[in-house]
């Protein structure tokens, strides 16, 4: 390896895996998930690296909602970190990785406003970008108006891309055209970026950031294709032509109609009962997504195997990470809702 | 002037033919409130009813159709025509002359409207069609073909290469024929068969299509050319149609503003009728008229009308109820005063008109809390433009001139007093004290000056009541008798210790009444304050005597009590806001001084500016706090003390807002 490779790796890949052994382990889930409410499991979190984020807010504002915004506050902050310490070529790839939680924002604000829903309702979904975030958010929820919103955003990387998306939302009035382009755009520059790595760096970024393309894009094509019925010209122009192990031809032949789960089967040998999953979409998609999860998470923890001075250790740490919280807010709905673990074990990643 | 006016009642049987004279010798100097009394109406079938009805709405509608006139010719509506409108204008007469008017103007506005909506229209086809001029293709050759379905529109580059995908299971052409680095200008063909899918596609592709106007042909560039001379042509035949309402204008101005004044009176007139009482030959008049004029139009109805019958009722102000309309009839020089009392609230018939009062203590406590002599001057100089009309931007001040004359006046003078001009308080010597050499003793005094204030609003209230026949309310309520003997027991009792710490006159703390007296007639006020609504319920025999338990009046009336002891002290004390005005308002102008001197010397350009800037500051800003806390203190602390308001305001009969009222 490069010699360069070690010392742009060497900070940052100490740095990550001190972070990587406070992930929680398996152990930690399932205490957690045996605990008897809300307030036993965030009693046991703030045991845990998560409890300076608790510590933040009043123990009476401490909801389901809320704490799901505090532990992304840690997220936020380690994203900061790791970016600031990775080698310069690579930020791009990592900023624009971190750019993913502004673009649900943009989404969650949008549905906020057709649903009309208040601030204060709206504020603690969002990830906490704090003043890095481009989006005016509570003014654009203020305006109670999809188009004056976009409006909001002249000047943001968003503009151009909802200006040709709102058209269609003024015949369709359906947010699903705007949301559809902003993913297209986001991913297309993701991409762009992981095609400007080097070497092993590359491969490790095509490896990890690929195969959660490829989850996004089979499901898309999966969605638009067996639950929303649309034709194969619109499934192939509402998915993109690039990814790990999913080819271009994979997608097309979904649109066109062919044999999902032969699809899967071929391209991820380990997903067993495809065809029973897609029987009942409305449960099933749902089941497979998480499945396909669950082989991005492989992915990242094979980062951490052999070459150690490459970005696929910083980008498996963030994407583990993600799904850890994805985890934890699972079990905060669960516990606040009083949902039994046989009920909710299926949502986890974690195998419990 | 200290009181409304009293009213009469009249009622008047006045024969058809007498109809119009007799309306127009009541609307003359707006002495006469009209009743509605349609109710009385003895015509079965309502004939005469409808035959009013119909005229009004004809007046109405011609009202429209000429007021739609003067804003289609940009004529100014101006102040009302002098003629006489004694007569009802000929309904055929004038329509006949309004649709001449219309039929010139209609044409050439319906004319101008549809041109204006083309020059948008054509306007957003260039914008449509400006990505495209580099392009020498003419497209109107592709349109409307038999075989071939095509699509010209702008999508997002990124997306081409997709939606090229999309499209691979039909025969296809795909140009792209101008792009910039985000858009580019694609062109799409396609069999009509495969039309469905080729628009799908183009959609999901967010594609925005381009749609060429159907009647041109041409290059894109041409067609541009086309559109940009169509839309000068139609702006020359705008401008020709201008030209022409011009013409009309001028011509038939002045003919216009006649006929809109004729059949607005007329309709005003016809308003007025139809709430008359209608008998068979006869009608029936009823309303209000001022006392003073009864002799008058009693005399002037005989002269138009020998065969009228007038009955008069005069109520005075003792005997008034709910239904008598109060007219507020004031000097010239206090009547814009009026309004200040007017917005809180209206005077019942038999209550004294606070009109004087307001005119007396809103000036007093501005300038008292605005003393200067430059700033006052200028606040009464914008009183003075307003009353003249002559600067237009200072129209939205309304019918505040006056008011801001006076009080302008006021802090002027008080300017005088204090020694302040422009903020400089060295210049003059003050003819009483400077405010912020005096700070105790200023507010001493104004706190003084609102103790009379509120004495006196006790006894404006007592005299009312006393008017009413409440005399319950005017010795026993907590603003009545009792509350003013308590009210000045504390004062008095007050004063002594006030005197120990604060520099107030020795006649003050050493007054030549004993103490005790006044601690006596405290605890009579206490009491009487405190049980005011026994007592009341005892001397009018209102049965029971003590409302729910003892145990609980006992509780409520001592909250009361304490409520009312404490509402006295505030209301004292929100006086010392105008010593704190008058002391700050010196203080502001220092500020400014400091910030100036920050700036440079009085030599530098900088130090006038910021000087200009303070200037502005106070005036504006710091006189509208000012009048506020005025207004605060004339509406909450004095008002509060008497005036209930929930009279019914006169409304005179007018047939014409020219009409001048007398003294």
């Amino acid at each position: 390896m490069p010699s360069d490779a070690i010392s742009d790796f060497a900070a940052i890949n100490s740095r990550v895996r001190v972070m990587f052994s406070t992930l929680l382990t398996k152990q930690d889930f399932v205490n957690l998930s045996e605990t008897a409410n809300l307030e036993g499991l965030l009693g046991q979190l703030k045991n845990t690296a998560y409890g300076p984020y608790f510590d933040r807010v009043k123990e009476k504002e401490l909801t389901a909602r809320r704490a799901a915004f505090q532990i992304r506050e840690r997220l936020a902050e380690t994203f900061h970190s790791i970016i600031h310490s990775s080698p310069g070529y690579t930020r791009p790839l990592l900023t624009q990785l971190y750019r993913n939680y502004e673009i649900n924002n943009l989404k969650a604000v949008l549905r906020g406003i057709t649903s009309d829903s208040s601030w204060d309702r709206v504020r603690y979904v969002l990830f906490p970008l704090g003043d890095e975030s481009s989006l005016p958010n509570e003014a654009m929820l203020e305006t109670r108006n999809v188009t004056q919103a976009v409006e909001l955003l002249k000047g943001t990387p968003y503009y151009d891309t909802l200006t040709f998306a709102m058209k269609r939302y003024s015949t369709e009035q359906s947010l699903f055209p705007i949301e559809v382009a902003i993913d297209l755009d986001y991913w297309r520059d993701l991409w762009k970026d992981v095609n400007t790595l080097l070497g092993q760096d590359r491969e490790y970024a095509s490896r990890i950031l690929g195969s959660l393309l490829d989850m996004n894009n089979l499901m898309w094509a999966i969605r638009y294709r067996a639950y929303h019925n649309l034709s194969e010209e619109e499934v192939i122009n509402y998915t993109l032509p690039f990814g790990y192990r999913v080819r271009d031809e994979d997608i097309r032949n979904i649109a066109a109609g062919a044999d999902i789960p032969q699809i899967i089967n071929r391209l991820y040998p380990k997903i067993q009962g495809v065809s029973e999953l897609l029987g009942d979409l409305h449960s099933g998609l749902p089941r497979l997504e998480l499945l396909l999860q669950k082989n991005v998470v492989d992915q990242c923890r094979a980062a951490f195997v052999g070459n150690p001075f490459q970005i696929g250790i910083p980008l498996g740490y963030l994407l583990l990470f993600e799904f850890e919280i994805q985890d934890l807010i699972v079990l905060f709905e669960a516990k606040a809702n009083h949902i039994p673990s046989e009920n909710y074990k299926n949502f986890l990643l974690i195998d419990l | 002037m200290f009181y409304p006016q009293e009213m009469t009642e009249i009622e008047i049987i006045v024969p058809a033919k007498d109809l119009l004279p007799v309306t127009k010798a009541l609307s003359s100097q707006g002495i006469f409130s009209q009743t509605d009394v349609n109710y009385l109406s003895t015509d079965k079938d309502n004939t005469q009813s409808i035959q009013w009805q119909e005229k009004a709405s004809a007046y109405a509608g011609l009202e429209r159709r000429l007021q739609s006139i003067i804003n289609s010719l940009n004529i100014q509506d101006g102040n009302p025509l002098n003629r006489d409108y004694g007569t009802l204008a000929d309904l055929d007469i004038t329509q006949k002359l309004v649709d001449e008017i219309e039929l010139k103007v209609k044409s050439s506005v319906e004319q101008i409207n549809s041109e204006t909506k083309n020059i948008e229209h054509l306007h957003n086809l260039e914008q449509q069609l400006a990505p495209l001029s580099e392009i020498e293709v003419d497209f109107s050759q592709l349109q409307n073909s038999r075989y071939v379905f095509t699509v010209l529109g702008m999508m997002p580059q990124e997306n081409i290469e997709r939606l090229k995908t999309s499209l691979a299971r039909i025969p296809f052409v795909f140009y792209t024929l101008n792009e910039n680095h985000q858009k580019a200008v694609v062109w799409l063909a396609t069999s009509h068969e495969n039309a469905d899918i080729l628009n799908r596609a183009v959609r999901s592709a967010y594609l925005d299509p381009i749609k060429l106007p159907d009647n041109e042909k041409g290059t894109p560039r041409e067609i541009l050319v086309n559109l940009r001379s169509s839309i000068t042509e139609s702006e020359k035949k705008v401008q020709q149609l201008k030209t022409i309402l011009g013409g009309v204008r001028q011509e038939k101005e002045k003919q216009i503003l006649e006929l809109l004044w004729d059949v607005r009176c007329s309709h005003m007139m016809i308003n007025a009728i139809i709430h008359y009482g209608r008998l068979k030959y006869t009608y029936i008049i009823v309303g209000w008229i001022y006392s003073s004029k009864i002799d008058w139009m009693k005399q002037k109805i005989k002269s138009l009308s020998p065969d009228a019958i007038l009955e008069a009722h005069a109520i005075t102000r003792q005997n008034g109820s709910a239904d008598v309309p109060t007219a507020l009839t004031n000097p010239r020089l206090i009547r814009p005063f009026q309004m200040l009392v007017t917005t809180y609230g209206e005077p019942k018939y038999g209550e004294i008109d606070p009109t004087p009062l307001v005119a007396l203590l809103f000036p007093l406590l501005f300038g008292a809390m605005f003393g200067d002599v430059g700033h006052g001057a200028i606040i009464a100089i914008v009183g003075a433009l307003v009353i003249s009309k002559k600067v237009k931007f200072l129209n939205f001040f309304g019918s505040l001139g006056p008011i801001l004359l006076a009080c302008g006046i006021s802090a002027t003078i008080f300017g005088f007093l204090y020694g302040s001009v422009l903020g400089y308080e060295g210049v003059l010597k003050p003819l009483w004290m400077a405010p912020g050499a005096n700070i105790m003793k200023i507010l001493i005094i104004t706190i003084a000056g609102g103790v009379i204030v509120l004495i006196l609003g006790f006894l404006i209230n007592i005299y009312n009541l006393l008017v009413a026949k409440n005399y319950s309310e005017a010795f026993l309520g907590h603003n009545g008798l009792i509350g003013l003997i308590l009210y000045i027991s504390l004062i008095c009792l007050a004063l002594p210790v006030v005197g120990t710490i604060f520099p107030i006159p020795s006649a003050f703390s050493n007054l030549p009444i004993p103490s005790s007296v006044f601690l006596v007639t405290l605890i009579i006020g206490l009491i009487g304050v405190m049980f005011s609504e026994v007592f009341q319920n005892l001397i009018e025999g209102r049965h029971p005597v003590f409302e729910g338990s003892i145990g609980i009046y006992f509780f409520q009336a001592f909250f009361e009590l304490f409520d009312v002891v404490l509402s006295y002290v505030s209301n004292s004390l929100s006086f010392v806001r105008v010593g704190a005005f008058a002391v700050g308002h010196g203080n502001l102008a220092a500020v400014f001084f400091i910030l100036a001197g920050m700036l440079g010397t009085t030599s530098s350009v900088g130090y006038w500016i910021m000087y200009l800037v303070g200037l502005v500051f106070i005036v504006g800003f710091e006189g509208l706090i000012v009048y506020i806390q005025t207004t605060r203190l004339t509406y909450y602390e004095t008002f509060g003390k008497f005036f209930t308001g929930g009279g019914k305001r006169f409304e005179p009969l007018t047939l014409h807002p020219a009409e001048k009222r007398i003294n």
